[in-house]
């Protein structure tokens, strides 16, 4: 989990840090907002990028969610795989309500 | 919505002092940052409380790997509770989003004045100051399967700890409370979290913050994915927020053996006061200044 979590974190940045490289080398400061649909059609190039670390960063939790849902199905341990479950399912449905 | 080039510092400087502030006295970036976007930058405080969020996740995944290194998080006691927050989040973030700006200014005002008298009135002691960093390879643990319940071994003192979750209602509502609050308030929740499980669960308090620092990353999502769905989080802001606060965690965590936490604290309570009164007056609509 700690490689996951570690792992997420560090491409997250990366792409955050290469997005605001792009907006000030191109002089853009436009601030726009994103939603979970438009992240890849943001205006520009590093309005992508930053989006795509956001992203990242928010996946990366919620797969590790999902991974320790595996790990507990493959232990038989299923009160706690139904557990996980239930916690990505919300997940979901905080993407799908929100819209 | 254009940023320049020196809000964009100062929003970076507004990440690194929360990340700091969590580092050096655990009270999360969510509490200071909301106020000040709002206050300090004039942000709609959906978009600052969507902000927050974005950084929330980012400090729980960077303390989280750490603590997931020294076997200290329970993943199954945070899962369990985790059911309950993260209907608390998509909760709180549904009705932050219908609810008219001004109200949630004035909850965030009578929640941070709350915050800022706890903070004022925390009693220092040893366990404190040990929960601000676990040297690595002090602490090992691991977590039992099939229950809530788990062993670790306290290096330091040699003393092997074991402990079983008691009271699971009373954590399940404390973490639908918490959840509400974070998706209302863009806070992660560890300060109603962690007491809910040392206190009212039974759980050892290093555990009990490592489980709720796994957690709030979880919880954070949940209500974030409702700001996202709706367009207010903009990465022109959300990002040097987030890169701020990471730096801030790692200067902080650095910082933390040289400075009173006492100290900090004091400053930090005065401060959030401050700003609980200015939220307070602009979701009564008062101009203030």
């Amino acid at each position: 989990m700690a490689r996951v979590l570690q792992g997420g974190l560090i491409a997250a940045v990366t792409l955050m840090l290469a997005g605001v490289a792009v907006k000030f080398a191109t002089g853009d400061l436009s601030a726009p907002s994103v939603t979970i649909t438009t992240i890849l059609a943001a205006p520009s190039a590093g309005d992508r990028l930053m989006a795509a670390g956001i992203a990242v960063l928010v996946a990366t939790p919620a797969l590790n969610v999902l991974l320790l849902g595996t790990m507990w199905w493959r232990q038989r341990d299923l009160r706690f795989m139904a557990t996980a479950a239930f916690v990505a399912g919300m997940l979901a449905v905080a993407a799908v309500v929100g819209g | 919505m254009d940023i320049s080039a020196g809000v964009f510092v100062g929003l970076i400087g507004l990440g690194i002092a929360a990340g700091g502030l969590g580092a050096l006295i655990g009270i999360g970036g969510g509490i200071v940052m909301v106020p000040v976007l709002v206050v300090g930058f004039g942000y709609d405080i959906r978009v600052a409380v969507a902000t927050s969020l974005v950084a929330v996740v980012a400090t729980s995944t960077a303390a989280g790997a750490s603590y997931a290194r020294e076997g200290l998080t329970n993943m199954r006691l945070g899962l369990t509770l985790e059911t309950m927050t993260t209907v608390g989040g998509v909760t709180g973030g549904l009705v932050a989003i219908v609810m008219a700006p001004s109200v949630v200014a004035g909850v965030f005002a009578v929640v941070m004045a709350v915050t800022a008298i706890l903070v004022w009135r925390h009693v220092e002691s040893a366990e404190d100051d040990r929960l601000t960093a676990v040297p690595p390879g002090s602490v090992s643990g691991r977590e039992e399967p099939g229950g809530l319940a788990g062993i670790y071994l306290e290096r330091t003192t040699g003393q092997l700890i074991r402990y079983r979750a008691r009271r699971l209602g009373l954590g399940s509502g404390i973490s639908l409370v918490a959840g509400m609050l974070s998706g209302l308030l863009g806070v992660g929740g560890g300060f109603l979290k962690v007491p809910a499980m040392t206190l009212g669960m039974g759980i050892p308090t290093k555990v009990a913050a490592a489980t709720s620092n796994f957690t709030i990353g979880v919880t954070a999502i949940s209500s974030l994915l409702v700001y996202m769905a709706r367009g207010f989080v903009h990465p022109m802001i959300a990002t040097p927020t987030t890169l701020g606060i990471v730096a801030g965690a790692l200067g902080g965590a650095r910082l933390s053996p040289k400075l009173r936490p006492v100290t900090v604290r004091r400053v930090l309570a005065v401060v959030l006061f401050v700003v609980a009164v200015q939220m307070g007056l602009e979701a009564a609509g008062v101009r203030s200044g």
